[in-house]
């Protein structure tokens, strides 16, 4: 994804953009997620997960945000693996 | 005429994008098998069976602190927790974090390049070494389940 001044927000915005209207059907936060992640399921069957920068391992820049979409047209569409998207700072 | 999408094209495969950024257990449950189909029962066993054979072998770390250094408690909620459903496996289903020892990478750096587009076409010597590498730490190549997967009502895999 373009790089940005703030890779969690631009994240986080992608986000909202992917729910389409939709409300998850759950969420969850903490206990096996790092610090400001989270994992929403979405009515049509899609998990997406957030992580803010700096929770990722050493293969992933600390300033830079990802977002996982794990939906089945789009895993099609990607070799029949989950999308994983990079929020990079500029 | 194309490749076959078996499992020694699905692991080498999957592994070497592992070894280019870290992934979450979900990632295990994707790609391409053509006898597998997705979302089954059966998808759910393999992808246990292959990321436990990986870290017993010290081919793949645990990253998610939660589960660093609790390798049993990571396993139990993968196997009990369908990967599909939204109750409590969903977090570590997709939310946890996954990624490549030095000895992975290595071993990868002996088969293929470092950059381009990953290999799925199989390379037995690769597949050969890797199969010598579980064995000699008693999780051997095999069909036979060795983390069997725990039906139950709330684990509704789709």
């Amino acid at each position: 994804m373009p790089a940005s001044d703030d890779p969690n927000a631009a994240a986080l915005s992608y986000v909202s953009k992917i729910y389409n209207g939709q409300t998850p059907t759950s969420v969850r936060t903490g206990g096996n997620l790092p610090t400001g992640s989270f994992v929403a399921a979405m009515p049509d069957g899609a998990f997406i997960t957030f992580r803010p920068a700096g929770q990722a391992s050493r293969l992933t820049l600390d300033s830079t945000a990802s977002v996982d979409i794990n939906e089945a047209t789009i895993n099609a569409l990607n070799g029949g693996d989950p999308l994983k998207l990079k929020f990079p700072r500029k | 005429m194309p490749q076959p999408n078996t499992v020694e094209s699905w692991l080498q495969f999957g592994l070497q994008r592992l070894a280019r950024d870290d992934i979450s257990p979900a990632f295990f449950l994707g790609g391409r098998i053509d006898d597998i189909p997705d979302r089954t029962p059966q998808r759910w066993q393999l992808a246990v069976d292959m990321m436990y054979r990986c870290i017993v072998s010290g081919l793949i770390d645990v990253h998610t602190p939660r589960y660093r250094n609790d390798h049993e408690g990571f396993f139990h909620v993968l196997r009990t927790f369908a990967p599909y459903g939204q109750g409590d496996g969903m977090a570590l289903w997709h939310g946890g974090d996954l990624c490549p020892t030095e000895r992975l990478i290595d071993l990868l750096d002996k088969y293929f390049p470092k950059t381009g587009p990953c290999n799925r076409a199989v390379n037995p010597a690769f597949i050969q070494e890797l199969t010598g590498i579980f064995a000699e730490h008693n999780v051997p190549w095999s069909d036979a389940p060795l983390l069997p997967i725990i039906r139950n009502d709330n684990s509704a895999i789709a």
